[in-house]
């Protein structure tokens, strides 16, 4: 068996007709792993085979060397964030943590301690003490995820936890997966929006129709899109003589000028060449280069040429 | 000993959600529902006694509808509310015994059932004690104590205790097995306990009335024996009855404990 965190083998799922993942064989090293895909992409299908709370279709899946489909061992070192927001409506942060730590084998002291330490370390200190039925959608998603860490897991499964969030909780939430990142915690995180996980982690795995599309490291990815042209974006004094010198290129496909003048899109075929030759023709035409922006660096573009 | 813990803390923990009146207030209407038709019979009843009012309403009513409606809302909760509110995912991933869980709710569920089936059935015989046209209760036509072997309360009181163990494990096994437990445990009470233990013949020693009669039978005053049904001549023996209820109480959850071991609850996104 290999070492890594996670490995599928032909995994699939399916709700009678209806496919959930299909034929999905992958590895995972470990580390925090975005997983991405639009809505219906199959991700939480994923999630929820990994976490051990439903089983495959068809072929296998392995965490940490464990089956996990209602595997006791598997989920001591398990944490799971799922994506709903039920919470016991009638219990208070800190007994719903309690309760969850107990069921993790903890005695209620322990329990309540460690559910108070969750708890202040998702930035609920000050509400722990409060109903979860009155909790706002932020505040819910704070207390699953204390849930989820209070038992120190070594693998935690966050299943689209930015999703409706502020800014300012989802900066601190963002901050949150990074510590746990840097503590050693294997994180799993899912998100269709993919500006919010490119914040978190480069390594993504990518699902589209219950398929995966890509794995590795955004750069990685985009380098194996050479079929697909890198798109860059240039704010210049000149953008239409700029226009013409650049078109030029060797590897360039498209140059767009926005109608305002300045601003120019390129789509290059090589981008290496593009940014080696660039200075040289900027000063060649006096193009007066304000900004440069690889507008496709990010995930969406990625994403976008991925599922096309 | 930690599956022992897992099992006590649900049972607690069961227990004390079902007493929530937001989550039973069905419950604790359809209980308290006999008490006040027994109270307003009484007031108002001038050929009926209190023994008469009790009698009739704790079988007809109580016994035939309440206790198996009752269990039924309490019993097919166990596990279908968590599946409903979605909350079954934080229990599936955590490392306990899915067996120790499902009985460690449905005895929670069982003690609530108990507890408040048993003060309806004791609210009843008091409500039903002011019969005929009494303003207050009659102590002495009526004894209230349940102790004190009148052969009305202590016989309707055991009933519904068995009623309750009976029904609530049963119905609590129902709801792992199907995920819409409420449909078909309704159609059960009705078909089943309410249509085939009315029918004569040995099919009525397939339903759990056949031996909450059998019970009363065996305990009760000869006054219950002028209530429909309890003419017949070939009722359970006390022991019969325990053993028999017992073993399909034990049955329901080895039925759920193996069911649940390894099943799927699939919730949608």
């Amino acid at each position: 068996m290999s070492g890594a965190l996670l490995s599928a083998q032909g995994l699939s799922r399916w709700y009678g007709p209806v496919v959930g993942v299909n034929d999905l064989t992958l590895e995972v090293d470990g580390g925090i792993v975005g997983l991405l895909g639009p809505n219906g992409a199959g991700k939480s299908t994923f999630l929820k085979l990994v976490a051990g709370e439903i089983r495959p279709s068809r072929g296998s899946v392995r965490v940490l060397g464990f089956e996990p489909f209602a595997n006791r061992e598997y989920f001591r070192v398990l944490g799971f964030c799922p994506q709903q927001d039920a919470l016991y409506e009638e219990l208070d942060a800190r007994e719903f943590v309690s309760f969850l730590l107990r069921l993790s084998g903890f005695d209620a002291r322990e329990a309540r301690s460690r559910a108070e330490r969750a708890l202040e370390r998702t930035g609920l200190a000050d509400a722990m003490l409060r109903r979860t039925a009155g909790f706002s959608k932020g505040m819910r998603q704070r207390t699953k995820l204390a849930a989820a860490i209070a038992h120190e897991p070594r693998f935690l499964i966050v299943d689209e936890p930015l999703t409706g969030l502020d800014p300012l909780v989802r900066t601190e939430m963002i901050a949150l997966f990074q510590e746990l990142g840097r503590e050693g915690v294997h994180i799993l995180i899912s998100s269709h929006v993919l500006h919010e996980i490119e914040s978190v982690t480069q390594d993504i795995l990518l699902l589209h129709r219950g398929r995966l599309l890509a794995q590795g490291p955004v750069p990685e990815i985009r380098k194996l899109l050479s079929r697909y042209p890198h798109k860059v974006e240039i704010h210049a004094r000149d953008a239409r003589r700029l226009a013409r010198a650049l078109l030029e290129l060797e590897g360039t496909s498209t140059v767009h000028v926005a109608p305002e003048g300045g601003r120019l899109s390129i789509e290059t075929f090589d981008l290496a060449r593009f940014h080696a030759e660039l200075p040289a023709i900027a000063a060649r035409e006096r193009a007066g280069i304000h900004t440069l922006e690889s507008t496709d660096a990010g995930l969406d573009a990625v994403f976008d040429y991925l599922v096309g | 000993m930690q599956n022992l813990r897992i099992l006590g803390l649900f049972a607690r923990t069961q227990f004390l959600r079902s007493l929530a009146p937001r989550q039973s207030w069905l419950v604790y209407v359809f209980t308290l529902l006999p008490s006040f038709v027994a109270l307003a019979i009484g007031l108002n009843a001038r050929r009926i006694d209190a023994e008469g009012v009790a009698m009739h309403l704790s079988w007809f009513l109580f016994l035939q509808v309440v206790v198996p409606l009752v269990t039924l809302l309490a019993g097919q909760a166990v596990i279908s509310r968590e599946v409903d509110d979605r909350t079954i995912t934080y229990l599936f991933s955590r490392p306990i015994s899915r067996p120790a869980m499902f009985v460690g709710r449905a005895l929670g569920a069982l003690g609530f059932t108990a507890l408040l089936l048993g003060a309806g059935a004791l609210l009843l015989c008091y409500a039903a004690s002011f019969a005929p046209q009494g303003l207050v209760p009659n102590p002495e036509r009526f004894p209230l104590a349940p102790w004190s072997g009148d052969g009305v309360v202590l016989p309707i009181l055991g009933a519904v205790l068995l009623g309750s163990l009976a029904y609530t494990l049963m119905f609590a096994a129902l709801g792992v097995f199907t995920r819409h437990p409420m449909i078909l445990g309704l159609l059960y009470t009705f078909a089943v306990e309410g249509f085939l233990s009315n029918l004569p013949g040995s099919n009525q020693a397939l339903t759990v009335q056949y031996y909450l009669r059998s019970w009363i039978a065996a305990h009760g005053a000869q006054g219950w024996s002028k209530l429909e049904g309890f003419g017949l001549a070939d009722f359970q023996s006390p022991a019969g009855v325990l053993l028999r209820l017992g073993l399909l109480a034990a049955l329901a959850l080895a039925l759920g404990s193996w069911r649940i071991r390894r099943k799927e609850f699939v919730l949608s996104s």
